[in-house]
C-alpha cells in the first residue's frame, strides 16, 4: 500500500489556483492567448489553465481538482504530474491551432478531463466495476452534448463555454492510458498501481 | 471551433448575406439632374476623429473648387451619422474661419436666401430627417475655392467589449424622389485623409478597419491607437503630368468602419464624465454602465418569425439572402420553430405555419424563398402585422425584421407601428441595413417591444456584427430597468425610458446635477421575472471643465426623448417648441433648427448673438487641454464595484466542471474508498 496519504501536490495545486485568482490583479497577462504565445509570452501556455474567469469557474474547478488530484496522487504523484502535464499539452495544442479560433482561454477544466479519464481507468483496473464504465460513458456523453450544443449544461461562467477543450483533455487522458497500457509507466507507479 | 447556437447562425447568415453589392449613391456635391449648371469639384476632404472619454468628435474639413467662369452655389449632402449632434459649422470667409449659429430652421433658411441674393458669403447646414445632412455654401467664386468644416459629437458604445465607429458616406438609395432629382459628385480630386486618434484607459488588444486594408493602424500604448489614411495627387516632382484631367484620389462612396476590441476579462464598471464650470452652477453628466456578464444563456426552444423585406431596393441582394437563409435554417435546433414572411407591396407567408427546423422543412422553405423576386414598394406595416398575428401565445417568440428601407405603402405613420407592437408581447429584433433606412422608426419599435435594433453598414465587418448579434440573442436580458441616483440632486435624466439591457450592451445616461459630493447609484431590473439589483457609490465633482461637449450630448439625448414623445402623442406645438429651444440653446442642428454662417459683421447687423461661437471656443480649448493631460480613467465604482463579474466579451472561452460532474466524482470517490479499504 502506498504511503502517500496526504495529497500534498493536489493541495498545492488547489492553493495555487485560489492564490492566482485572488492575488493577481491583472489576469489579462496570464490568459492563454495563442497570438501572445507566438509572440513570445510562453508562460501563458501553463498560466492560462490555472487562471479562472470568475468565482464560480474557480470553485467548480477547484472541487474537481481536489477530488481527481487526490485520487491520482493517492496512487502515484508522478502519474498526477504526468496526467496534468499531458492535459496541458493536449489542450494547449488545440488552442494553438487555427481550429480553436479563440483569442483567449482560461480555466483548468480541459486538464481536469484528462485527470478524470485517467482516474476512471485506474479505478477500472483496480475494481473492474461496471459502474466505472457507466461513469465514463456519462462523462463522454456530457462532453459530446456540450460540443454539439455549444453550452454548459448547468454551470454558467462569465466566459462562453468552450467544450472542445474538454475533448482535448479526454484525448490527453486516452494518451496516458495508452502509454500506461503499453508498459511505459515508471517502476514507482507500476508498483503503486499494481498493474503489472 | 466554438459552436454557435443554430438559430443564431440563421440570423447571422440572414442579415449578413443581405449586405448587397448593388451600386449605391454616395455622399457628395449635388447638382440638379438634367440642369445646365456646371459641376463643382471636391478638392479636399479631411476627416479627423478623436475618440476618448466615451464619445467621438468628428471634424470634417472640405475644400470645394469652382473651375468655371461663373459663381456657383455648392450643395453637399451626406448620410446622418448615428446619434450625431452637429454643433460646429465653419466657413472660411476672407481667409478667416467664421463659426455658425443655430436658428429656427425657417428663419435660417430665409436669412441664407437673403444673403445669397445680396451676393454675400453665407453657408447653411440643415438636417433632412433621418436621411441626410445637407450643406449649402454660397458663393464659390469663379476659379476659386471655398473651405468649410463641420464637427459632430456622438456617444461611443462598446458592445460585448467591441467598440465601433462609422464614418457614413454611402447613401442607401431608398429615397428615390431625391435620387432622381440630384446628380451626385463624390470624387475627391486633390487630397483625402482620414485620421482617428483613440485614447482609452481600458486596454485595447486589436484595432482594425476591415474594408480599408490600406489604413495605417498604429498602437502607441495599450489604450492609445492612431489610424491614418491619406491619398493625394502626386506633386510635379513625384511625376505628375500636367494638362491632364484630374483623377480622383478618393471616392466618398463607402462607409469607413473602425473596430476596436477591449482586452478580455475587464471588470464591469461605472464611468462618469462631467462638466460643471463653477461650484454654484448646474452640472451635466454622462454615466456609462458597462454591466458584468451575469445574464444566463437561453437553452429552451423558441419560435422565430422572420419578416424579410423583398422590396425593389433589395434587388441584387436576394440571391445572397437565399443562400444565407438556407445555411442558417439548415443549422437550426430541432426544438426551435420558424416561419418566414416576405413583404413588398403585400405580405405573404412562404412557410405553412410554424415548422420545426428539420431538414425537410428547411429545404421546402428555401425552395419557396427561391421562387420569389424582389420588386415593388415596402409595406412594412403589413409584413409586421402578419408576423405578429402568426405568433403562438404559448411559446417564447421573437420577431426578426430585416429591412433596408422606409415604409412607403400601407400604414406609414410611426404611431401605427408602435400601436401594433404594443398589442402583443413579442420582442422585435431589427437589422437595419444601410444608412438610409428609417432608423428612428425601427429603433422606436424595438424599444417599445423591449427588443433591439442593430444598424449594419454595407462596410461592416461580418465577423464583428455576427458576434454582436450572437451574444445578445443567446442570453436573457435585464428588463424593466429603473435607475436611481440619491445623495446629490439630479434631474433631466435621459433617456426617460431604459427598456431592456441585453448581454454586452452598455447603458448610457445623461443628466444634470446640482451641488457635489457622494451619490449612491442603484440599478434595478428583472431577469426572467426575478428581481435583480446593482448598486454603488461615487462622487460628483464640484468643478469639472474638461468635457464641455457633454452639454450638447445631453441636449441631443433630450431631443431624442422629446421626439419620441411627439411620436406617441402626435403633433404637439409645445413639444416642437421645446425641441427648438433645447437645440438653439445648445447649438444643435435638428429637424427644427439649422446652423447658418454669415459674414461676421452681418451677425451683428441682424442682431444674432454669438452663443455658439463662445461654446465652440470653449470646446476647442478643452480639447487642447485634454490632449495635454493624457488619458483619464473615468471609472467611479472602484471603491464599491457595481458588478461582481467581468464584462462580456467575445473570442474567449473557458469551461468548468459543474454539478453534473458530481454524479461522476462522488461514485468515483466511493469506489476509491472501497478499494482503499480492500488495500488495507
Amino acid at each position: 500500500m502506498t504511503k502517500q496519504r496526504i495529497p500534498i501536490l493536489t493541495i498545492g495545486l488547489v492553493t495555487a489556483l485560489i492564490g492566482l485568482h485572488w492575488l493577481v490583479a491583472d489576469k489579462t497577462q496570464l490568459y492563454f492567448s495563442a497570438k501572445d504565445i507566438w509572440e513570445g509570452e510562453i508562460w501563458r501556455i501553463v498560466s492560462g489553465h490555472f487562471i479562472h474567469a470568475d468565482l464560480q469557474h474557480l470553485l467548480w474547478n477547484c472541487l474537481g481538482l481536489a477530488v481527481l488530484g487526490s485520487l491520482l496522487e493517492y496512487r502515484s504523484r508522478q502519474l498526477l504530474l504526468a496526467a496534468s502535464g499531458t492535459g496541458i499539452v493536449f489542450v494547449s495544442a488545440l488552442l494553438l491551432t487555427p481550429f480553436s479560433q479563440l483569442d483567449y482561454y482560461c480555466g483548468l477544466s480541459g486538464v481536469l478531463n484528462t485527470l478524470l479519464l485517467v482516474a476512471l481507468w485506474l479505478q477500472w483496473k483496480l475494481t473492474r466495476s461496471w459502474w466505472i464504465f457507466i461513469l465514463a460513458c456519462g462523462s463522454i456523453a456530457k462532453v459530446l452534448f456540450e460540443v454539439s450544443q455549444g453550452i454548459s449544461i448547468v454551470t454558467h461562467i462569465s466566459w462562453p463555454p468552450y467544450a472542445w477543450s474538454h475533448v482535448a483533455g479526454l484525448l490527453g487522458g486516452l494518451f496516458i492510458i495508452w502509454i500506461q497500457s503499453r508498459g511505459f509507466q515508471d517502476k514507482h507507479s507500476c508498483r503503486n498501481l499494481k498493474l503489472t | 471551433m466554438k459552436p454557435i447556437r443554430p438559430i443564431i447562425l440563421s440570423l447571422i447568415a440572414l442579415f449578413f448575406t443581405t449586405l448587397w453589392s448593388t451600386p449605391n449613391r454616395a455622399a457628395g456635391l449635388m447638382t440638379p439632374t438634367g440642369s445646365d449648371l456646371p459641376q463643382l469639384e471636391i478638392r479636399e476632404h479631411h476627416v479627423n476623429v478623436v475618440i476618448e472619454d466615451g464619445y467621438a468628435i468628428t471634424r470634417v474639413e472640405q475644400v470645394f473648387a469652382n473651375p468655371h467662369a461663373t459663381d456657383l452655389e455648392a450643395i453637399y449632402s451626406f448620410p446622418v451619422p448615428e446619434k450625431a449632434a452637429v454643433g460646429e459649422f465653419t466657413y472660411w470667409i476672407d481667409g478667416l474661419p467664421v463659426t455658425g449659429e443655430v436658428l429656427e430652421k425657417q428663419q435660417a433658411r430665409e436669412i441664407y436666401q437673403q444673403e445669397k441674393q445680396a451676393g454675400r458669403e453665407t453657408a447653411l447646414a440643415e438636417q433632412d430627417s433621418y436621411r441626410t445632412f445637407d450643406i449649402a455654401v454660397y458663393p464659390v467664386r469663379a476659379g476659386q475655392d471655398v473651405r468649410i468644416s463641420l464637427t459632430y459629437i456622438q456617444p461611443v458604445h462598446i458592445d460585448t467589449s467591441i467598440g465601433r465607429y462609422v464614418y457614413p458616406l454611402e447613401e442607401g438609395g431608398v429615397d428615390e424622389q431625391k435620387l432622381s432629382f440630384w446628380t451626385y459628385q463624390d470624387s475627391v480630386e486633390a487630397s483625402f485623409s482620414f485620421n482617428l486618434s483613440f485614447r482609452s484607459s481600458w486596454p485595447i488588444d486589436d484595432f482594425r478597419l476591415p474594408q480599408h486594408p490600406q489604413a495605417n493602424v498604429q498602437k502607441l500604448s495599450d489604450g492609445e491607437w492612431n489610424v491614418s489614411m491619406i491619398s493625394e495627387t502626386p506633386s510635379l516632382e513625384e511625376g505628375a503630368t500636367t494638362g491632364t484631367a484630374p483623377v480622383a484620389v478618393h471616392r466618398l462612396d463607402k462607409d469607413i468602419v473602425v473596430y476596436w476590441r477591449q482586452v478580455q476579462g475587464l471588470p464591469g464598471s461605472v464611468e462618469l464624465v462631467t462638466y460643471k464650470e463653477n461650484p454654484g452652477q448646474r452640472g451635466t453628466f454622462m454615466l456609462t454602465l458597462t454591466p458584468g456578464d451575469d445574464l444566463e444563456p437561453i437553452t429552451r426552444g423558441r419560435d422565430w418569425v422572420f419578416v424579410l423585406d423583398i422590396s425593389g431596393s433589395m434587388e441584387g441582394k436576394f440571391q445572397s439572402l437565399i443562400e444565407g437563409v438556407n445555411r442558417g435554417l439548415a443549422n437550426l435546433n430541432p426544438d426551435d420553430r420558424f416561419r418566414i414572411i416576405l413583404f413588398n407591396n403585400q405580405p405573404r407567408e412562404i412557410t405553412h405555419g410554424f415548422e420545426n427546423a428539420i431538414p425537410e422543412n428547411v429545404q421546402n422553405a428555401i425552395r419557396a424563398l427561391e421562387s420569389n423576386h424582389p420588386n415593388s414598394g415596402t409595406n412594412l406595416f403589413a409584413g409586421l402585422n402578419l408576423g405578429i398575428h402568426s405568433l403562438d401565445a404559448d411559446r417564447s417568440s421573437a420577431l426578426v425584421l430585416v429591412t433596408d428601407g422606409v415604409a412607403n405603402l400601407g400604414y406609414t405613420e410611426k404611431q401605427d407601428f408602435l400601436d401594433l407592437l404594443e398589442q402583443t408581447d413579442v420582442r422585435l429584433f431589427s437589422f437595419v441595413l444601410g444608412n438610409s433606412a428609417n432608423r428612428p422608426l425601427l429603433e422606436s419599435m424595438a424599444r417599445v417591444s423591449n427588443g433591439f435594433a442593430i444598424n449594419v453598414s454595407n462596410s461592416d465587418d461580418i465577423a464583428g456584427k455576427l458576434l454582436e448579434a450572437t451574444s445578445r440573442l443567446t442570453h436573457e436580458a435585464l428588463n424593466d430597468i429603473d435607475l436611481r441616483i440619491a445623495g446629490v440632486k439630479v434631474g433631466d435624466l435621459t433617456p426617460e425610458q431604459f427598456g431592456s439591457l441585453y448581454r454586452g450592451q452598455q447603458l448610457i445616461v445623461f443628466g444634470h446635477y446640482w451641488g457635489s459630493g457622494e451619490a449612491s447609484l442603484s440599478l434595478d431590473g428583472k431577469v426572467s421575472g426575478r428581481y435583480r439589483n446593482y448598486s454603488t457609490v461615487f462622487q460628483f465633482p464640484e468643478v469639472a471643465t474638461l468635457h464641455p461637449e457633454i452639454e450638447r450630448l445631453w441636449a441631443f439625448a433630450k431631443i431624442e426623448d422629446l421626439q419620441n414623445r411627439l411620436d406617441y402623442f402626435g403633433e404637439d406645438a409645445d413639444i416642437e417648441q421645446a425641441i427648438t429651444y433645447v437645440a438653439v440653446e445648445n447649438g444643435l442642428v435638428t429637424d427644427y433648427t439649422s446652423m447658418i454662417v454669415l459674414r461676421e459683421e452681418r451677425f451683428q447687423e441682424l442682431g444674432l448673438k454669438r452663443l455658439n461661437r463662445s461654446r465652440v471656443e470653449k470646446e476647442q480649448l478643452a480639447r487642447q487641454e485634454r490632449m495635454v493631460k493624457g488619458i483619464r480613467n473615468n471609472r467611479v465604482d472602484n471603491s464599491q464595484p457595481m458588478y461582481a463579474e467581468p464584462r462580456a466579451g467575445h473570442g474567449n472561452g473557458g469551461g468548468a466542471f459543474d454539478i453534473w460532474m458530481l454524479l461522476v466524482l462522488l461514485p468515483l470517490m466511493i469506489l476509491h474508498l472501497k478499494a482503499g479499504r480492500r488495500d488495507h
